[in-house]
């Protein structure tokens, strides 16, 4: 059993393509001609990225994708990425992975139903919204909130903000991942690249269960998930309004970790963070 | 006098097995220690300063030795059952978690942060083979008749089946995620795997290696902060253990349909689980409450809890 070496990324040039297939086709060929990954083109699902290519969510995403593929070798199963711009998204991806503000409700109408993690837009209208195929890894800005004032009824008047993940947590399995992080990019995990992280498992855990999978069917498994793991204690998953449904770490002004929310004993639990206006 | 273990649950060379001292041992992963309960009164005799973040715990084949897994020291710390006292510590590679112990001696480790297990031999320190699995490799189990050796990892959410002949992988079986532990029916037929995340139990047909009964509604039917973790099976074969982690309850299932019979509530953050040999007693490690429960197996009641160090993790009971 061989290692896993880096993400197999491919930058697609926005050139008009006739077809979006054959723009994917032509990212593999370049990236098995240029010898950066050769197995790549033998890649039995392809991921989009559309966002900066300094994007700390882009590292998650090379992370959660080789981790998928160390999963992935001992199934037969190995994923790829592919860089596309926001207009040329090649339709052989199977999902897409965005860090992208603003731009969530149009990328999900034009993927043709195929699943749009928004890893970085925290707008609560976005979740209002009810988007189909839009799944929010990042925390909605009224979970936040309310992850805040948990924390501000037991700490009046705590400094505090909300986040999705915290680079030197250790309870669960956060250490584990926190370590492999910064062990590959030399800097600790923030949000971002946390959500990129969580996208790329949750996608390849998904598609390792059911390799005959299509964009279609690998979003109503995701949607339907109930277990997905963040390695931040609590099983995740999704709401009908495609948020999911998770814990956040509440740091102080110096960015130092204080706790995490829903504080213990919080009525409601994992929903006691945001509302829910689609169900 | 010595002992010999029914021959039903066995490696065919039969196993002597030294005079039981019936000590409980109890790892303290936060307070580097193992808490030693003498099991016939409840009382504390003694903590063992063990070393640095002890986690799994397993005896000797003859039971003579208490292995423990320190984490942050790269090592298996041998403690003599009888003598209490700490004999040397092997070097185990990067960050063992939790070992079983094979009747020929070998321990097999699971080292967290290198996605490797490891085959040790305790008496040599002979690194004898390192096997690449998934991504935080956990729970170890080794079947009945001593061929094979069952590794969960955790973060790649898979059992991988390893041939102790030549130490490949002969399986990797997808459950639910976050598999920590398992075990193995008597007659080697099946094993039962616990899903911390998912809140799964997972029956496999070892024949086959594929899941043939899974129970997904611990959540529903305990409550809804349920976390599989440890995973006993009663001497006679009738029911499944199942610590629940932050669920703070044991559930008892029927091993054939995984269906609840009960639950029993203990102590907070419940993980590491032992049986007395004639399966009347049931010792369980409540974490953040620095206690084990002791449960009445024939009432399904805790009956008294043991102080122990910071964080206790794992139980083993030689009796």
């Amino acid at each position: 059993m061989g290692t896993i070496g880096t993400s197999r990324i491919v930058t697609l040039f926005s050139r008009p393509s006739p077809r979006d297939k054959g723009a994917l086709a032509f990212a593999v060929a370049v990236l098995a001609a240029t010898s950066l990954a050769p197995s790549a083109a033998g890649a039995d699902f392809a991921l989009a990225y559309v966002g900066p290519e300094s994007s700390p969510a882009l590292r998650g995403i090379q992370l959660g994708i080789d981790e998928s593929n160390i999963q992935g070798e001992f199934l037969g199963v190995q994923l790829a990425l592919v860089k596309a711009e926001h207009q040329a998204v090649p339709s052989g991806a199977i999902a897409i992975f965005a860090d992208s503000l603003g731009t969530i409700p149009d990328l999900a109408a034009k993927s043709g139903g195929r699943a749009v993690f928004n890893l970085s837009d925290g707008s609560d209208a976005l979740r209002a919204a009810c988007l189909p195929n839009a799944l929010h890894v990042h925390p909605s800005d009224r979970m936040k909130a309310d992850a805040v004032a948990q924390w501000r009824a037991r700490n009046p008047g705590a400094r505090v903000s909300a986040a999705a993940w915290h680079g030197r947590a250790v309870k669960f399995a956060a250490r584990d991942l926190n370590n492999r992080y910064r062990n590959r990019f030399g800097t600790d995990m923030d949000q971002l690249a946390w959500a990129g992280w969580f996208a790329a498992r949750a996608v390849g855990d998904t598609l390792m269960r059911d390799p005959g999978a299509d964009a279609a069917s690998l979003l109503l498994s995701l949607k339907e998930a109930d277990g997905l793991d963040g390695q931040k204690g609590d099983p995740h998953s999704f709401r009908a309004s495609g948020q999911l449904r998770q814990p956040l770490v509440l740091v102080d002004v110096d960015g130092k970790l204080l706790g995490e929310a829903p504080v213990r004993g919080a009525a409601g639990g994992l929903d006691s963070l945001g509302t829910s206006p689609c169900e | 006098m010595l002992r010999l273990i029914p021959a039903l649950f066995l490696f065919p060379i039969p196993q002597v097995l030294a005079e039981p001292t019936y000590r409980l041992f109890v790892t303290n992963e936060a307070g580097d220690s193992v808490t030693v309960v003498d099991s016939r009164t409840g009382e504390v005799e003694t903590t063992v300063d063990v070393g640095d973040r002890p986690r799994g715990i397993g005896f000797s084949p003859g039971r003579e030795r208490v292995y423990v897994a320190l984490g942050e020291e790269n090592a298996i710390g041998v403690i003599n059952t009888a003598t209490l006292e700490i004999e040397r510590k092997v070097p185990a590679g990067s960050d063992p978690e939790a070992f079983a112990v094979h009747p020929n001696g070998t321990i097999y480790l699971s080292n967290e942060d290198d996605g490797v297990a490891t085959a040790l031999d305790p008496e040599s320190g002979e690194i004898l083979a390192e096997i690449k699995v998934g991504l935080e490799p956990e729970g170890v189990g080794i079947s009945p008749d001593g061929e094979q050796v069952l590794v969960t990892s955790e973060s790649s959410n898979m059992v991988h089946v390893i041939s102790v002949a030549d130490n490949k992988l002969v399986a990797n079986i997808l459950v639910g995620a976050r598999p920590r532990e398992v075990a193995f029916s008597p007659d080697g037929r099946f094993f039962w795997v616990t899903s911390e995340v998912a809140g799964h139990v997972s029956k496999v047909d070892r024949s086959t290696n594929r899941i043939v009964a899974v129970n997904r509604r611990l959540r529903r039917e305990i409550n809804p902060r349920v976390k599989p973790k440890g995973i006993v099976l009663s001497p006679d074969g009738t029911r499944l253990y199942v610590s629940l982690g932050r669920g703070n309850a044991i559930a008892v299932m029927d091993p054939e349909t995984l269906e609840l019979q009960g639950s029993v509530p203990v102590g907070v953050r419940v993980w590491g689980l032992a049986l007395s040999r004639d399966g009347s007693r049931l010792y369980a490690a409540n974490g953040p409450d620095a206690t084990v429960s002791v449960v009445d197996t024939a009432s399904l009641k805790e009956i008294a809890t043991i102080p122990t160090g910071e964080m206790p993790w794992g139980v083993v009971l030689d009796d």
